[in-house]
């Protein structure tokens, strides 16, 4: 077992993501078990965040590694550890059946680039050891392109159809080439088409475009597509089909645990947005309070972090970073539909609340219109963020929930 | 944020609302940044942007809402017009079924926002006349019934932006001081944004600077 050293309560025994923790818990001194404090991250007496990230640079990794794609990014030393146990996972998969729990524990601190796009199918639950469980999934998803998807190019319902291919594909990752090759403009406009006539209750909402784009770079890039320029390498249709079928199954484990965000009204993210409020007089009691006396309400400021997942938020790479995380999340917790309460929501709410404690000291400088602004450009910040800092921000959002969480505790 | 931007004497919240895709976002990136960005990304809840324009003398910040188009997110758009004094309900001149729910918008703004608020219409993408859909006649008809101004504007050229924004701020500036009412004081800002906490104080008043010192 393996124990925090700040709060003496057991951290989860998880390999990798335990020690992490540990080693987290023991640089923070704990004044008390409720009232862990922040990791002095920044510098008092400025509103400028920018100065905030300098002071969070981690010395290491020169800032130059810490752009472009996810597979440029150098593992951190805990990675490595839970990176070598997962190609040894793989490795031996013909003899020994992969263990989902022990997967999603591995991959929780960031899945190794080469086993990414099956680690994500596994933990999506549609690819096992038997290789018949992904054929049937990809054929499935072809009946459904049959059956939904737009044929020669005419929608049955045009509003959803104009609203996905006219208006926000054009706009969708501008900073990404890659997401506006034919192939994938294709593949992303049918697949949100499809998701919203199974969905009619949701339908398609903005925002959920942004969540196909890390799908995209590592399903298709998984068979050599290049993001950043677009360059396909040769992959055939049927090809893209698959990915287009992985990326489909992925979007929907994702989104069936966030789908009263997406319903009229959007309840999910007022509850979300409730905890997070709850969340932060909890954990940060000081930017609660400096928030509502500036009068910055969490709907204008994080409504898109949860809309969007926070995926506006960070970085590519990042965001295939946390999707590891939030997939493993999903793996350990349930794809249940009714687990929006405690499961990979929930998490979600401390995350943006880690997110928030990040920027503590810039927030309790800033009046309205600075806290407005900031928070709605965090992509400035995390743009130069690496791995470490994103893990930060995850194992702190870990430590708080299993800290702060129980039911009733947070306000619904 | 320049400093001589945090000095103003009169804060006006306005909204910017309209149909998914018109160009809200460019034209408020436009007025306030003077850029214009071909694929900016769709807008998820509110964005906000100011931008200080000076009026008789007097600094007037416009703090301007930009809102997603999207009807899904009807609900939480109409939470975002609490206290603004000001709209522009912007439609593309190319898309006749963006000019067609004006209507709709409209019914919105009566029942979520205040009644005094004032309201333009705004027919967007003027650079692009082949595609015209909606003739400029037919448009300001349907301001004069409904007692709006009417601009034509390109956020694309930048055409008539900053008239059209520059006339909303002027319009709400004249009926405040005809009305003598404090403005700053009835529109939705967190308190230490209004001038002199705002209990009262009559237009042409004294006023002081931002919480955060101003330009002193």
């Amino acid at each position: 077992m393996v124990y925090c050293t700040a709060s003496g309560r057991p951290c989860r025994p998880l390999a990798g993501r335990g020690v992490y923790l540990a080693a987290r818990c023991a640089a923070w001194v704990g004044t008390g078990p409720h009232k862990m404090r922040l990791p002095a991250i920044a510098v008092r007496g400025s509103a400028d965040a920018s100065k905030i990230l300098k002071m969070r640079q981690m010395p290491s990794t020169p800032t130059s590694t810490r752009r472009g794609s996810s597979a440029g990014l150098p593992p951190t030393p805990a990675q490595s550890s839970n990176h070598s146990r997962v190609r040894t996972m793989f490795a031996a998969a013909d003899t020994t059946q992969i263990e989902l729990i022990s997967l999603a524990n591995c991959c929780w601190s960031g899945a190794p680039p080469e086993f990414r796009a099956s680690s994500w199918r596994r933990l999506c639950g549609i690819e096992s050891e038997n290789p018949a469980l992904l054929t049937t999934n990809r054929a499935a998803y072809r009946k459904l392109v049959d059956k939904l998807g737009p044929a020669d190019g005419v929608a049955s319902d045009q509003p959803t159809w104009h609203q996905i291919a006219d208006l926000d594909l054009p706009r969708n990752a501008p900073d990404l080439p890659g997401m506006q090759t034919p192939p994938v403009r294709a593949l992303v406009s049918r697949l949100l088409y499809i998701w919203a006539a199974r969905h009619p209750a949701c339908g398609y909402v903005q925002g959920i475009m942004d969540v196909v784009t890390p799908l995209v770079a590592v399903f298709a890039g998984h068979r050599g597509y290049d993001m950043t320029t677009g360059k396909d390498d040769g992959i055939t249709e049927d090809q893209w089909l698959d990915v287009e079928a992985d990326c489909f199954y992925t979007f929907q484990a994702i989104l069936a645990a966030f789908q009263d965000a997406y319903t009229a009204s959007q309840p999910g993210i007022h509850r979300m947005l409730r905890q997070l409020g709850s969340a932060l007089s909890h954990v940060c009691p000081e930017v609660k309070q400096h928030m509502d006396e500036v009068g910055a309400d969490l709907l204008h400021v994080c409504f898109r972090w949860m809309n969007c997942l926070l995926l506006r938020e960070l970085p590519l790479a990042l965001d295939i970073r946390l999707l590891d995380t939030y997939l493993s999340e999903l793996a350990e917790t349930g794809h249940s539909t009714l687990g929006t309460q405690a499961g990979l929501p929930l998490y979600h709410v401390f995350v943006c609340a880690a997110l928030l404690a990040q920027f503590s000291a810039g927030i309790l400088e800033a009046d309205f219109q600075q806290t407005v602004h900031l928070l709605q450009h965090v992509r400035t910040l995390t743009d130069s963020w690496g791995d470490e800092e994103l893990a930060e921000v995850l194992a702190q959002a870990h430590l708080w929930r299993n800290q702060y969480w129980s039911p009733g505790r947070l306000s619904d | 944020m320049a400093e001589s931007e945090e000095y103003y004497d009169y804060l006006f919240k306005l909204v910017l609302i309209g149909d998914s895709g018109v160009g809200k976002s460019n034209l408020l990136s436009r007025f306030t940044r003077n850029e214009f960005l071909y694929e900016s990304k769709s807008t998820i809840g509110v964005e906000f942007a100011t931008r200080n324009l000076k009026m008789e003398g007097k600094t007037v910040k416009a703090q301007i809402w930009d809102t997603a188009g999207q009807e899904r997110y009807r609900a939480i758009t109409s939470a975002y017009y609490r206290g603004a004094v000001g709209a522009l309900l912007v439609f593309d001149i190319t898309k006749r079924a963006t000019y067609d729910n004006v209507d709709r918008w409209l019914k919105e703004l009566r029942e979520h926002a205040d009644p005094d608020i004032a309201i333009m219409l705004v027919g967007n993408k003027t650079d692009q006349p082949h595609l015209r859909g909606v003739s400029t006649a037919e448009a300001q008809q349907k301001a004069r019934e409904a007692k709006l101004s009417y601009f034509e504007t390109s956020a694309l050229s930048g055409d008539n932006v900053e008239a059209s924004f520059t006339e909303l701020v002027k319009e709400i500036y004249s009926i405040a001081s005809r009305a003598q009412i404090d403005v700053a004081g009835s529109s939705w800002v967190p308190t230490q944004f209004r001038p002199d906490h705002a209990e009262s104080v009559p237009l042409g008043g004294p006023a002081k600077p931002a919480s955060n010192g101003g330009c002193c």
